[in-house]
């Protein structure tokens, strides 16, 4: 895509440029979000008017199973008549995001069985709540709180409050 | 470089001028419109008229004349599709070719001739094109842009030629940056309506790239000394980017961007924390 460069007259040269930088905000914008999004596990694509395409590391890999990385946005559209609708979330002009493995929203990443003390320890957690605060608002020792967590580590598989947050994206009942 | 042997360089800089108000315009259709307005005065005609075929030279998709035609090509529409076919210059098949330089009707046939011509016969006569340049400035996605100047009583010299051309170059250039916009434009609505879905925090609009690429690396290496470490800048910095962040998405501490970060996660997919 983007950002590519016609070579022209002196002039017209400097009018694209000049228009160029205006879109590449844009650009950058997207490509960035594009990436977030992939370290999330989304598949991304992103194109322009100019037909060439954008492809996030995780929708190289999907397209590769599918039989072949495209090069152009008709090209991808083809590739992707290949997976379910269902799996394609965001459809644009130019923006597809979509996921990758077969599972849907509807079976989300089970989390493993916590017990009532957990749970509430760990959405406490998400709302950047302290271990001291959790045990004001739970009326118990600061100790207790931690015995808590550190079952909530073993039960996840982290090492600290940040990776429990990150790794548990599902809401808790 | 195209040399450009009968304009002026005063010219020359009228055109870069006029053209460069054009820059700034959001949409191909209102640079059409303020096209049409000024071209005129660079390069004089009778009925001067923008077509937007469509790509692959199938159909005339719209156009937009000035005023004093505007209507009577209305009315010829549905001739027009009949004997357009019998346009020298598409008969040459060289239409194609009016993206690379100006054709000039009278180079393909004598203006004697072309008074024969059903083309001029049926549509044309009424249009006072008895001569007529063609360039095409660019092809976009949806739409093939060609410029049509057309004049009753002299023909156009080789000095108009160039002026079209010029106009036409410049107008090649700012169509496609801005019909690229426009694609962006959605695609970026698009994304944030993807994001803003799932974040119960933002909106995403708030965030720069930057900003967005931070919170990549924090979701890929957690912690935020790491990042620190990672960019060769002090974790200090990385805490005041943070925090202006927060500020922005409504959160009052790091886990809360944490958990905002979570709900991002598509469920389907297994995240190595």
């Amino acid at each position: 895509m983007i950002g590519q460069r016609v070579v022209l007259g002196d002039f017209l040269a400097l009018l694209d440029e000049k228009l160029r930088l205006r879109n590449e905000r844009l650009i950058e914008k997207l490509l960035a979000w594009g990436e977030l999004l992939d370290g999330t596990g989304w598949s991304v694509a992103l194109s322009d008017a100019g037909g060439d395409l954008w492809l996030s590391e995780r929708a190289k890999r999907d397209l590769q199973r599918l039989g072949g990385v495209p090069e152009t946005w008709a090209g991808l559209l083809r590739a992707l008549g290949g997976i379910s609708a269902d799996l394609v979330h965001q459809k644009g002009e130019g923006i597809m995001i979509w996921s990758g493995n077969a599972q849907t929203n509807e079976t989300p990443e089970p989390l493993p069985d916590l017990t009532r003390r957990e749970a509430e320890v760990l959405s406490w957690l998400r709302e950047g709540k302290t271990s001291p605060e959790i045990a004001i608002i739970f009326g118990c020792a600061t100790r207790t709180v931690e015995k808590h967590l550190a079952n909530l580590y073993r039960k996840i598989g982290a090492r600290n409050r940040a990776a429990v947050i990150l790794k548990t994206s599902t809401p808790i009942n | 470089m195209q040399r450009f042997r009968d304009v002026s360089d005063s010219t020359v800089r009228k055109i870069d001028r006029t053209m460069m108000g054009m820059a700034g315009l959001d949409t191909v259709e209102e640079l059409e419109v303020r096209f049409m307005q000024e071209a005129e005065n660079i390069l004089p005609g009778d009925c001067l008229c923008w077509n937007n075929w469509a790509p692959d030279l199938s159909h005339l998709l719209n156009f937009r004349l000035n005023e004093t035609y505007e209507e009577t090509f209305e009315n010829l529409l549905g001739v027009f599709d009949e004997v357009v076919a019998h346009h020298p210059i598409i008969a040459a098949g060289q239409f194609i070719t009016s993206s690379e330089d100006v054709k000039r009707l009278s180079d393909f046939e004598s203006s004697s001739r072309f008074r024969e011509n059903p083309l001029f016969r049926e549509v044309y006569r009424h249009l006072d094109s008895n001569y007529q340049l063609v360039f095409t400035p660019s092809v976009l996605q949806d739409r093939r842009i060609v410029l049509t100047w057309n004049r009753r009583a002299l023909d156009f010299t080789d000095r108009d030629r160039e002026m079209l051309h010029l106009m036409g170059l410049r107008l090649g250039v700012i169509s496609r940056r801005i019909a690229q916009r426009q694609v962006l434009e959605k695609n970026w609505r698009s994304l944030c309506g993807f994001v803003d879905a799932r974040l119960s925090v933002g909106p995403a609009n708030t965030l720069g790239a930057q900003d967005v690429r931070l919170l990549e690396k924090l979701l890929k290496s957690g912690t935020r000394s790491a990042i620190a470490r990672q960019m060769g800048i002090r974790r200090d910095s990385v805490d005041k980017q943070l925090g202006s962040i927060r500020e922005r998405l409504g959160l009052e501490n790091h886990h809360q961007l944490l958990s905002a970060l979570a709900e991002l996660k598509n469920p389907a997919t297994q995240i190595a924390g």
